[in-house]
């Protein structure tokens, strides 16, 4: 009864070594998830550290949630073991392209989390998870049949608790990357209404109208 | 035999579902958001927790920090919350069977919310909460204090969103 084909444990073995692969950038709860016949709207950004070094946290995510309700969506960055597909390399940054397909309504960008774990001979694994204390709320209009573009989030960190967002307009460089995961994504609108200023201190965007995009200066006058 | 295992199922999984005295509400989608509001909490430790419980119920625009400016909307909340545990020495015979005896573990939670324009009191809402459970070995308290604050804050913005004294804000 209990004999376990010896090419099916060598295959388990195998699978739990290696990794298996990859986990998509994307995540919706199964309720925001539309229907076959239903319809949808999506939402596309990217997310991933500016620098490996200076944001040392494996996992990464935005989270967004159906108004008034404790259903969400996430856009994820992995980096170590399962990771997400890294569609965009640098020198020493990376980042994944999320599509969020979800049925339309209201949404709100509201948290993020940065999830690390670290393991010292004393403590044995300690996992540190890093959230707005006090969240957010940039609301999100989601209309049918419409693609729409946050824009990138590349994470930066100073020390091991202070880490921030810094927000750019990188659609010329996501849009196609967007396009290759969803084939007939509808053309991207960029969403230009959201007041990142009111999220502070985890967002890092430059002021509206003022043309540098690819300097990371402070968000206050 | 199946019959008492299946009874004493039945009785562990009933048992363990927590109640709460306040009902459940849903809150409107798609309405506009009401203005923003500036929350102070006598409770400095929950404070964060329950104004992320407000921002949570989709009614207001932003649920800020502080006193606020001159003309914005600010609620005072008095929030007092007790957590019963039964008696030391049913806890203890608990202890002795290795939490295979579940216990009875209740958060009462009493709250008042000023609501409050340009300093003058426009209405108070209170709310009692009482959140009950049975929690033995397999199964913790968690997010108990979550769910109570919860229910307290949904039904607020509900009743804040029915009255009207608060204006909606502009569409986006």
């Amino acid at each position: 009864m209990s004999c376990f084909s010896r090419p099916l444990a060598l295959f388990l073995m195998a699978a739990a070594l290696v990794g298996c692969g990859t986990q998509p950038a994307s995540v919706v709860s199964q309720p925001l998830q539309p229907g076959l016949q239903e319809p949808v709207a999506y939402l596309v950004g990217s997310i991933g550290p500016q620098s490996l070094i200076a944001s040392p946290a494996p996992n990464q995510r935005l989270l967004f949630r159906k108004r008034g309700s404790a259903y969400g969506a996430a856009g994820v960055w992995v980096g170590a073991g399962r990771a997400t597909p890294q569609d965009v390399k640098e020198l020493d940054g990376a980042a994944s392209v999320f599509v969020l397909p979800l049925k339309p309504g209201d949404y709100e960008f509201y948290d993020f989390q940065f999830f690390s774990s670290n393991y010292s001979p004393t403590l044995g694994t300690t996992f540190t998870s890093i959230q707005a204390r006090e969240k957010f709320n940039l609301p999100l209009r989601l209309q049918a049949g419409k693609a729409y573009y946050l824009g990138e989030f590349r994470s930066l960190c100073l020390g091991a608790s202070l880490c921030a967002f810094r927000w750019r307009d990188q659609q010329g460089r996501d849009e196609p990357l967007a396009r290759q995961s969803v084939p007939g994504l509808p053309a991207l609108q960029l969403l230009l209404l959201l007041d990142y200023r009111s999220a502070a201190p985890y967002i890092i965007a430059p002021l509206p109208g003022s043309a540098s995009q690819n300097t990371l200066d402070e968000t206050r006058p | 035999m199946n019959r008492f295992i299946a009874l004493g199922a039945l009785a562990l999984l009933t048992g363990c579902a927590t109640t709460n005295t306040l009902p459940e509400r849903t809150l409107p989608d798609g309405k506009a958001y009401l203005q923003p509001i500036h929350v102070m909490v006598d409770d400095p430790l929950n404070a964060a927790q329950i104004r992320n419980q407000l921002r949570e119920t989709g009614v207001f625009r932003s649920v800020e920090t502080g006193i606020g400016k001159p003309g914005d909307y600010t609620v005072l909340i008095r929030y007092n919350s007790q957590r019963d545990v039964p008696p030391f020495p049913v806890v203890l015979l608990s202890a002795a069977t290795l939490f295979l005896l579940p216990l009875s573990i209740s958060i009462d939670t009493t709250t008042e919310f000023s609501l409050q324009h340009d300093g003058k009191p426009l209405k108070q809402y209170s709310y009692r909460n009482v959140t009950q459970k049975y929690s033995w070995l397999l199964d913790g308290t968690g997010g108990m204090e979550l769910v109570n604050v919860n229910r307290i804050a949904r039904v607020f913005a509900q009743d804040v969103q029915k009255d009207g004294l608060l204006p909606v804000e502009n569409a986006q």
